[in-house]
Parts: structure tokens; C-alpha cells; sequence
């Protein structure tokens, strides 16, 4: 099977260029080298893609973008996953669609276009202990322009210049996004050891000055954690074709019996059902994709999380066993792909989270005929 | 077929569980949680030796030989007992490869080994696969040829486990032509310290060091031969039919299923006790009912080597049942506990000890070793349905 590029021309083109750019700086030799597994933040490859373009790809104009629609944003995503690029894109990009949906314009003109250029990582201190996207359950609070609670597993706290934390305004109990510089006082970090071998940590907020306060309007913060949830998608299904690539590769050139292990049926079936299951799950992506672009679409982002989610698990597995001892030992660099899978099935996530929203979004539907 | 143990395996049930009990400290499971079982750590040595000094090391060995001539039942018990606490396996030098040279060993060979294996001073580490000789071993190449009383080795082993601290290699060489597969394949026993031999680390993703091994012109004695010249593929099938007790057994599975309902019952989303939540009920009593199957095969297989069959079909079935069963349980384990699901097993938050995270990393090695499932399949359709090859 041919790599399928995204159907429409424009994504298709998104593609080629992201793949030629990361195919130089993100080789997966290079990734294996690095002691942290290739996964955290890589500053060469940063300026690279500010350099490109490819981080201000959706901005507007006026700040440092090149305005392109949602669907170019998720073609890229889909490189960057492949590519295992680090995890400070996509928690840039979260904390930037956080802005570009509920920032007045001189905070948009403060973060975007610094982001866009590279000088300027951004993370989003988003789950808490008990709870994790569930935002009426978020105990966090601002008071006095202060922050006070905690966030946890949040992504890039150590590398990121700001964050944008979910918590709810004190008096008014409105959902609000308290953006806090991660160096000021009363801000603890605190790294966890990760499955992903990436950056995230328990944050402990006790009163952080708040240094910009975003007043939440509920469609508009859905809209922006649909997005990224989209774009956790695209990066899950990118690596899982770039899994599959490999695992073709192997099954063609790897010979036991006298033949190719690809000529035996028990490995084409395996293997014919994931690309089916591939196929099916970037279909959903591409509708999600498609609908994000003009609002919230609740139903259409977790049909294609849950879906990321269990075709990248099964390729995994699949590419795994395919490779055998040649995918087991580190040398063959496919744990990079497999850890980062662990890590991406939870957040935005799991998939019975997703099944389970899917499910409660359907029901009136059903109820109804 | 029985299914509770006999006065006899109950006595003998409780004697493992008692020895567990006053050996396994809490030290030797945090080494164990460092180097992955099966490192030859200080405290998992001491704790061998203590096994090895209550004779468990000859468990169904001939008194001849040193061995307490137990059952595969009782054989069965000790080893889902000690997977059960998380107690370092018996070595498959003495479950595996120890049987194996009581048949096919020379006299020599047998006083020898025999009594030093029993004491746990000689491990050995198995080298049959080379990098183009996996699943496929009787097309492996590394050759061996006679030189007067001595037979010379060359070739390149990979995926030996424990090379780097075994005193012996239970070597599979090519000693016919380079088309006579099986039938020109020999077995030898090569101590680790003769010259030639260059040993070297193969890291993989379960943090477990495997090994590449180099035989560069390695000369060893020819009564270091097991069996016949040519004969060595009946020696590695009676290798692999030993270890048929010890693979596939369900005790770590059991354990983690155990923990994970335990963490069900003191761990919330949100406002609904995990314990409580239907999706997870569902899930949990699916694996349960598996383990209980993969338990009783075990049951099976072993009351069946006891009563002198070879349950070559039943073995390969509970070889898939467990392995597959490992990713599925270990993955379920890891998203239901959310976000911590991520932690690796070094972080001390992660849930279940980090037992999920590290047996899904775990979980590729055991679906494709010891003959992959695909291998296990064509031996239950073709030797147990009778389908053509």
C-alpha cells in the first residue's frame, strides 16, 4: 500500500512540505541517540519550523500567521506525529487556539505572533487530580488576580514560558483561563517519569499571579479543546501510518521459511484489517476536521479520538510482534513510536471517555425516532 | 480431571507459600522492580540460593540426580505461587534445560552438570536464534567443525537472555550441510569463559537485557556434544517440551487483575468509584473469566505431562491464551487509571506499582518468543484439527 495522503490537494500539499522539512532534522536515528528517548523539547528542530512557517501555519495575518484553514493544521499534525515531533508543538498550539478563541486583541497580539516566530513556548494546565476534561469539576480558583490549586500531568510546565490554566473565578464561579508565567512565585513543578519519556508534571499553584485573566465563553473554549483534541488525533494517526510503513517494510525484507514473512496469509490478514481500521479511523479525522472549521463538533472529535486511539494501540501491537526481536530491542527505535501511542490514547482522552461522551451525545437522537 | 489440589499438593501449596512468605523481602521485590526480574541482582541471587538450598532446583528431578521426583501439578503450584508474589522464576536451567541432558546428556556430562545445576553454581543461557534465524531456527548457520577431539564454532547468536551472567551456553550449531536444516543441527554445552566468545548487550523496550554472542573460532572438547552428531533438534523439541509447565501460566496476570481491582475499589473519576463504574465491571469480569481458563489449561496440561501424555496442542493454546491476554490486560490496566496510567514504573506515584506499564512493555517479547503465536496456531489447527500444511 502507497503512504495514502489526505484526499484534498491544498492537505495533501501541507503534507509533502512538512515531511520534507522533518524528514531531515527528525530521522529516527538522531531521535534514538538522545538520551531522553527524542521525545522532549527540541530546540534546533524548533527554530526549523518557526523558520518554515509551519508554526504560525493557521494564525492570522496580523499575527505572524499564514491564516490557513483548520484542516491544514490537522495535515500537518498528522507529519508531526509521524515525525514524533515533541510534545511543546501540540501544547503551544492548545494554548494558542486557547487565545485565539477567547483573548480580547492586544492578548492575542501579545502570544501569537511570538509563538508563531519560536521565541515563545506555551503549555495548558488543564487536568487536575480528580478530574481530567471534565471542566465543572475543576476546583482550581483565581482570587485577587491569584491562582491557587492543582494541575496535573500538565505538559511542557518545565519548558513552557507561560500557561494557561482552567480554573474558576472566585465570586462568580465562572470557568475562566488565568494565563500564569510558570517562573513567578507561588508556582511548584514538580516532573513525573512517563511511559512517553515527554514532560509532564504536577504543577502546584499557590496564589501565582495571574497575569492575564480570559473570560471563558463555554462554545468557544469547546471549540478550542475539540481543536487540539483533533490534532492529538491526527498526530495518533500519522505515527500509526508511519508504523505501518515499517512494519510493510519489515514483512517484505524479513525472510524466514524461504520466503517473505508478507507472503503469509496469517500476516496479510493481520495486517489488511489494521489498514482497514486505519482507513475507517482518518475518515472520521478528515469529517472532524472539516466540521472544526466553522464550530464546536462534539460528536464528530470523539468519534475520531476513540478511533486515533485504538487503531494506533492495535498497530503497535501489531508492528511489535510483526518485528519481532527487530522491533524489540531499542536499537530499532519502534518503541519511540509505541511509547509516544501510550501516552497520546490518554490525553484528550481514552477511548472509553470518548465512547462514553459519544454515547450521551447520540441518545437524544436515538430517543427521538 | 481434577480441579483442587490433592491432600499432597495442598501440603505442598502451603510450603511454598510459607517459604514466599519468610524469603521474598521487600528489598529483593524493589530490585526486582529495578532490573526487571531477571538481572542476577544481590538480592534475587540470595534468594535463588535459598530456593536452590530447599532442592527446588530438582523439583521433578530423579532422586538419582539430586531431584525430590515432584509431579508437573506440584511443579505447576510452585510456579504460579511464585509469579502470584512476584518471586524471581525458576532458571529453565533447571526446569528446562537440566531434564533435557538427564535424556540426552553423557554419562560424563551428567556427573558433571547435574549436581552443580541442582546447587544453582552452573546457569546456563540458550543460544539458538541468529539474525536470520527466528521463528525459522533449523535454517540457523552457526557452524561447528570437527578438529580431531574438538569441534570448532563460529557464528553470531542474538536474543540470549542471561549471557551475561551464565557459566554455559546450551548452543544449537550447524553441523551438516548448509541445506540439511533440522536434520543437521547439533547441541552442544559451551562454558562461557573459553576464548572466543564475545558477549555483548542487546537493550529492548522492556528495560530486560538480552544479548548478542560472537563464537569466533570457539573450541570445545567433543564430549561437550549432547545426544548425536545431527541430533540436535530432537534435543531442542524435548528443551521446549520441559518448559511447557512454565510458560503460560496465568499466576502474574492473576496478581495484576487482583491489584487492579483493589486500586478499583479506593480510586474515583470524578465522583464514581471506579469499582462502580459499569463499563470497568464489564471489563473486569471478561479477564477474570479469561484467567480462570488460562488457569485451568494450566491445570490441564500439567495432569496430562503427570499422566504421561505430551500435550503438545494444549500447551500451544494456552501459550496464545496467556501472551495476548498479557497486552490486553496490561493496556485495559493502564487506561483505566487515567492520566497515571502514563506513569513509567520508576515513578513512585505510578499506579499498581507500575505493574501494568512495564508487563504491557513486557507483553511483545512473550507474544513473539519461545515460537511465536502464529507457530503456536498452525500446531492447533495442523496437529489438533487436522487441517493440511
Amino acid at each position: 500500500m502507497k503512504p495514502q495522503l489526505a484526499g484534498r490537494h491544498e492537505e495533501s500539499e501541507v503534507r509533502v512540505g512538512a515531511r520534507g522539512l522533518l524528514e531531515r532534522v527528525r530521522a529516527p536515528e538522531l531521535l534514538n541517540a538522545r538520551p531522553d528517548h527524542g521525545t522532549t523539547h527540541d530546540p534546533l528542530l524548533w527554530t526549523a519550523l518557526a523558520e518554515a512557517g509551519w508554526l504560525g501555519l493557521w494564525m492570522p495575518e496580523d499575527c505572524g500567521g499564514s491564516a490557513a484553514p483548520f484542516r491544514q493544521l490537522v495535515a500537518f499534525h498528522q507529519e508531526a506525529g509521524r515525525a514524533l515531533v515533541p510534545t511543546t508543538l501540540l501544547s503551544s498550539t492548545y494554548f494558542s487556539l486557547l487565545i485565539e478563541q477567547l483573548a480580547d486583541t492586544d492578548t492575542r497580539q501579545q502570544y501569537l505572533p511570538r509563538i508563531a516566530s519560536g521565541e515563545f513556548l506555551a503549555a495548558v494546565a488543564d487536568a487536575e487530580p480528580h478530574a481530567y476534561l471534565k471542566l465543572d469539576a475543576y476546583r482550581t480558583r483565581l482570587d485577587n488576580a491569584t491562582v491557587t490549586g492543582t494541575k496535573d500531568f500538565v505538559r511542557n510546565a518545565s519548558q513552557a514560558d507561560a500557561l494557561a490554566v482552567l480554573a474558576r473565578e472566585g465570586a462568580s464561579e465562572q470557568l475562566i483561563v488565568a494565563i500564569v508565567d510558570p517562573a513567578s512565585s507561588g508556582v511548584a513543578i514538580s516532573e513525573h517519569l512517563t511511559v512517553g519519556h515527554d514532560s509532564q508534571a504536577l504543577v502546584s499553584l499557590n496564589e501565582a499571579p495571574a497575569v492575564a485573566t480570559l473570560y471563558a465563553a463555554r462554545s468557544g473554549l469547546d471549540l478550542a479543546i475539540q481543536r487540539a483534541t483533533c490534532l492529538q488525533a491526527a498526530e495518533l494517526l500519522g505515527a500509526a501510518e508511519y508504523v505501518l510503513e515499517l512494519t510493510l517494510i519489515h514483512v517484505r525484507t524479513r525472510h524466514q521459511f524461504g520466503r517473505a514473512i508478507g507472503s503469509f496469509q496469517a500476516v496479510q490478514h493481520l495486517l489488511a484489517d489494521l489498514a482497514m481500521r486505519l482507513d475507517g479511523a482518518r475518515l472520521l479525522m478528515d469529517k472532524a476536521a472539516h466540521a472544526l472549521e466553522g464550530g464546536p463538533a462534539a460528536l464528530e472529535t470523539s468519534r475520531a479520538k476513540a478511533r486515533a486511539n485504538d487503531v494506533a494501540h492495535r498497530l503497535v501491537v501489531a508492528s511489535h510482534h510483526l518485528h519481532g526481536g527487530m522491533g524489540y530491542v531499542r536499537e530499532g527505535g519502534l518503541y519511540l513510536w509505541s511509547q509516544r501511542q501510550k501516552a497520546a490514547e490518554q490525553w484528550f482522552g481514552s477511548t472509553a471517555v470518548h465512547l462514553k461522551k459519544i454515547a450521551d451525545l447520540v441518545r437524544p437522537a436515538m430517543s427521538q425516532t | 480431571m481434577r480441579f483442587h489440589d490433592d491432600p499432597e499438593e495442598a501440603t505442598w501449596r502451603s510450603a511454598v507459600r510459607a517459604f514466599l512468605a519468610e524469603n521474598l523481602s521487600a528489598g529483593l521485590l524493589a530490585e526486582l522492580k529495578c532490573t526487571n526480574g531477571r538481572h542476577g541482582g544481590p538480592e534475587e541471587l540470595t534468594f535463588l540460593r535459598m530456593v536452590a538450598e530447599q532442592g527446588w532446583y530438582g523439583l521433578n528431578w530423579p532422586s538419582e540426580f539430586g531431584g525430590l521426583e515432584k509431579r508437573a501439578t506440584e511443579q505447576l503450584i510452585l510456579i504460579e505461587e511464585f509469579d502470584y508474589a512476584g518471586a524471581p522464576p525458576l532458571p529453565t536451567t533447571v526446569t528446562s534445560i537440566g531434564p533435557t541432558l538427564i535424556i540426552y546428556g553423557s554419562p560424563a556430562s551428567k556427573r558433571e552438570l547435574l549436581p552443580r545445576m541442582v546447587s544453582g553454581e552452573c546457569t546456563f543461557a540458550l543460544a539458538y536464534s541468529e539474525p536470520d534465524a527466528g521463528t525459522d531456527l533449523a535454517s540457523l548457520r552457526t557452524k561447528a567443525v570437527r578438529d580431531g577431539e574438538e569441534w570448532v564454532i563460529s557464528g553470531e547468536k542474538v536474543w540470549c537472555s542471561y549471557a551475561h551472567f551464565c557459566t554455559h551456553f546450551w548452543l544449537a550449531v550447524r553441523t551438516g550441510t548448509p541445506e540439511s536444516r533440522h536434520r543437521g543441527i547439533s547441541l552442544f554445552i559451551v562454558p562461557r569463559d573459553l576464548d572466543g566468545i564475545h558477549v555483548s548487550p542487546l537493550w529492548t523496550w522492556g528495560d530486560v537485557r538480552t544479548n548478542q554472542v560472537v563464537f569466533d573460532s570457539v573450541r570445545v572438547s567433543a564430549s561437550n556434544l549432547v545426544g548425536e552428531v545431527n541430533g540436535g533438534w530432537e534435543c531442542i523439541r524435548a528443551a521446549l517440551s520441559f518448559e511447557r509447565v512454565s510458560a503460560g501460566t496465568s499466576g502474574r496476570l492473576r496478581r495484576l487483575l487482583d491489584d487492579v481491582r483493589d486500586y478499583s475499589e479506593r480510586t474515583y473519576d470524578e465522583d464514581e468509584l471506579l469499582a462502580n463504574s459499569a463499563t470497568f465491571r464489564l471489563q473486569y469480569s471478561e479477564f477474570d473469566t479469561e484467567l480462570e481458563i488460562a488457569h485451568l489449561m494450566g491445570l490441564r496440561t500439567a495432569q496430562a505431562i503427570d499422566d504421561g501424555l505430551v500435550p503438545q496442542v494444549e500447551a500451544s493454546m494456552q501459550k496464545i491464551l496467556v501472551t495476548e491476554l498479557q497486552t490486553e490486560i496490561s493496556a485495559w490496566a493502564m487506561a483505566a487509571s487515567g492520566l497515571s496510567g502514563q506513569l513509567d514504573k520508576a515513578d513512585d506515584a505510578a499506579p499498581l506499582n507500575g505493574s501494568a506499564e512495564w508487563m504491557f512493555r513486557e507483553a511483545p517479547y512473550l507474544r513473539f518468543g519461545g515460537g511465536t503465536n502464529e507457530i503456536q496456531r498452525n500446531i492447533v489447527a495442523q496437529q489438533g484439527l487436522g487441517l493440511p500444511r
